[in-house]
């Protein structure tokens, strides 16, 4: 072997045709690059051609098979002078630069824009879509609550607190589960869990729960959510993947928060409306802040996409969430002075009745084989 | 010089990558992906492959990754309407139903849609492996998939089947089955890739695995009805939840079968990627794939370890780990004349995998 002149690099040459590898020097002495094979010798055109990043390679954007391996990197002043493979051109930066101004504009008109245009579509969402949604969800809650005495102190409670002519149709379910929660589903349907009314300790605790709902059911909270799950997150998380869903998780919080304290401002003015105490409800919430939220035994555990929307809502209908600003939700519910005299929102009869309807539909099939209760 | 892979003998490839390279990667490509809230995550990928392709030497010559970031991009945008829009849509009219009282269109919706993942995740496997081989490069000679993925998702819901027919004993066949449906759609420039690999080798450790798993299932099936059968009810709240010492127990139980069960399998696993890989070849050269079940496992121990004593930290790692694994564990008998070993004329996809991606299908 004669070792070659300083000005000359050993190489391998892949044409892109086949894979054979054909030895070849590159000489990098004047002022062209100058490739030397075994039988011919070429000029490389070297403005178009480019470098690896660690000089030991050359491509040809114009041939994207075409590739020269170097035994030993190209000198300083060739590096300088050639093009590096992949690297972000002025081209690119601009690039680069309008993607990202998209993705900031995209983010601030969902940022500022979004809730109103979610509201937008969740208000004119046709009802007669939305109910069956939301009495499939309710059936997937659990057993529901029949008594005859039962149903009508619910109804009852209904109409005391809608107008004498509701504008919109809800439906109330009572839902046998040892969970404290209530939730307002699409469609105007409003779920109670029935351990909730049994730690309720007054007709009125129970009502300024449900004016909650009824507030939420109004403002079309829950379709909200729907719709906000069901499209735009789950375009966020296609693209963005888990930290866009992340980030859209935040902004879902922060929208619920307001969506929260709207609904309770509205149970306020339901309750007033319906001359029923407002303090009770401040009592209750007092009440659930004090002990630890039972570790949910949730109906379901959510698998599909409608799952994780479903709990989604009930997450944004949940009235015992502890939200930063819980301690003044009960002061607001406190001090809403009253407009007038209020009387208990039930009868006793009544509310007797609502809390011992879901026990009355428990007592046959549970005792056969129960063991016993250590709690 | 490429030729030796010329000569007839053992070639392995090699993986060059130090450790330190990849983590600063994939520490930077972190915190790109944080402050573009993520969309940056399928470059950082392109950046990742480059990286591990890069490093990978075959007969002397590194593979190329010649992929690009928004190929991902466009293919995860189109995963989203021709996939999840779609399944959303029918996932609401199940729902619809379902409150309409329609049981049996709600049955119906629903079966159709895990019909659908079913398929759609063989396809997008199919898909997924044309995309990298079209974008991986070695002597200036690219990869290629011949075939239709639409084919290949068909032969993969009826191997599928067969083994909920077979519970799972036809596991063998299927795999091998497939593992040869796939390859042998993979061409290397003008080279098809031969597929033959057999299933019968297999069934004696399989058989073997699966019977002593399953006996083990319906045994703890068994015992663990006997503790939570009083307390079960299909109506919530009928009944009181099981006391906090009798769900410990069915939690250790079902870890420790799970244990077992894996440890069990392992050796059919190791074992069937030894046949699968065994069957595959390439022109003169034939591949082997030698990690034993012990090896695997200390690949995985050693994942566990790696991530537990590093608070998460060392899972940045996993991904090099797994490459560096599959690289030292692959060789190839023989040789290849690269001569004849010609560009491809199968015209390349436009976009990337988009589908596999969102099923979650992607693996590297």
């Amino acid at each position: 072997m004669n070792p070659l002149p300083p000005d000359q690099i050993k190489g391998r040459l892949f044409d892109g045709q086949t894979a054979r590898a054909r030895a070849v020097v590159l000489d990098v002495g004047g002022d062209t690059l100058l490739l030397i094979g075994m039988e011919e010798m070429v000029t490389l055109d070297w403005r178009r051609l480019q470098r690896g990043r660690d000089g030991l390679s050359l491509t040809d954007p114009a041939r994207p098979d075409w590739r020269l391996r170097l035994d030993e990197p190209l000198p300083a002043p060739w590096q300088a002078r050639l093009a590096i493979e992949g690297a972000v051109t002025g081209d690119d930066r601009r690039r680069l630069f309008m993607a990202g101004a998209g993705v900031v504009a995209v983010g601030l008109v969902l940022w500022f824009g979004g809730t109103a245009v979610l509201n937008a579509v969740a208000h004119r969402l046709p009802r007669a879509w939305m109910a069956p949604i939301g009495v499939g969800i309710v059936e997937g809650l659990g057993h529901q609550c029949h008594t005859p005495a039962g149903d009508a102190a619910a109804a009852a409670l209904m109409a005391r607190l809608q107008s004498a002519n509701p504008a919109e149709k809800v439906r109330l379910t009572i839902i046998d589960a040892p969970v404290v929660n209530a939730m307002a589903l699409p469609g105007g349907q409003v779920v109670i869990f029935d351990q909730l009314i049994r730690e309720a300790q007054s007709p009125d605790e129970l009502a300024g729960v449900l004016a909650h709902e009824l507030s939420h059911i109004k403002a079309r909270d829950s379709e909200r959510a729907l719709v906000r799950q069901l499209g735009l997150s789950l375009l966020l998380q296609s693209v963005g993947g888990n930290i866009a869903g992340g980030a859209d998780t935040l902004l879902m919080l922060s929208s619920s928060r307001e969506a929260e304290a709207a609904a309770d401002d509205g149970a306020i003015a339901l309750l007033r409306g319906a001359r029923v105490a407002t303090a009770p409800t401040a009592d209750f919430f007092d009440r659930q802040l004090g002990k630890e939220r039972p570790k949910g035994k949730a109906p379901a555990k959510p698998s599909s996409d409608l799952d994780k929307a479903a709990e989604r809502l009930s997450r944004l209908a949940d009235i015992t969430a502890s939200h930063p600003d819980s301690g003044s939700r009960s002061r607001l519910f406190k001090t809403a002075a009253a407009a007038g005299p209020v009387t208990p929102a039930l009868a006793a009869a009544q509310w007797q009745a609502l809390k011992g309807m879901c026990v009355a539909g428990r007592d046959k099939p549970a005792k056969v084989s129960a063991p016993p209760d250590k709690r | 010089m490429n030729n030796e892979i010329t000569l007839a003998g053992e070639h392995r490839p090699e993986f060059s990558s130090a450790w330190t390279s990849w983590f600063g990667l994939v520490l930077g490509n972190w915190l790109l992906t944080l402050i573009t809230f993520g969309i940056f995550r399928f470059w950082a990928r392109t950046r990742e492959r480059r990286h591990l392709w890069a490093h990978t030497f075959f007969g002397g010559e590194p593979l190329e990754y010649t992929g690009l970031g928004r190929e991902l991009l466009v293919g995860a945008i189109l995963a989203f309407f021709v996939l999840i829009v779609p399944l959303v849509m029918a996932s609401l009219i199940g729902a619809v139903a379902q409150g309409m009282g329609l049981q049996a269109l709600m049955i119906g919706v629903n079966l159709a849609i895990y019909a659908v993942i079913l398929w759609v995740v063989q396809f997008a496997i199919w898909r997924a492996m044309r995309y990298r081989l079209s974008r991986t490069r070695w002597s200036g000679i690219r990869g290629a998939m011949d075939g239709s993925a639409a084919a290949y998702a068909l032969t993969g819901m009826k191997m599928l089947g067969l083994q909920i027919i077979t519970l799972g004993f036809a596991s063998p066949y299927a795999s091998a089955r497939l593992f040869n449906a796939r390859w042998s759609d993979a061409r290397f420039g003008s080279m098809k890739f031969v597929a033959e690999a057999q299933w019968r080798p297999l069934q004696r450790v399989f058989l073997q695995s699966w019977g002593i798993a399953l006996v083990g299932l319906i045994g703890v099936g068994i015992v663990e009805w006997q503790l939570i059968g009083p307390y079960f009810s299909f109506t919530p709240g009928a009944k009181p939840p099981p006391p906090p010492e009798i769900v410990f127990k069915v939690f250790g139980l079902n870890l420790v079968w799970l244990t077992v069960v894996g440890l069990i399998m392992l050796r059919y696993y190791a074992a069937q990627w030894q046949v699968l890989i065994a069957g595959l070849s390439l022109d003169g050269l034939r591949f082997r794939f030698t990690a034993t079940a012990g090896d695997w496992l200390r690949y995985w121990l050693g994942n566990v370890a790696l991530v537990v004593f590093t608070l998460g930290l060392g899972a940045t790692m996993l991904l090099w780990r797994h490459w560096r694994f599959l690289v030292s564990h692959v060789a190839a008998e023989g040789a290849l004349d690269v001569d004849r070993l010609a560009q491809t004329r199968i015209d390349a996809p436009l976009y990337g995998e988009g589908l596999a991606d969102a099923l979650d299908v992607g693996a590297i």
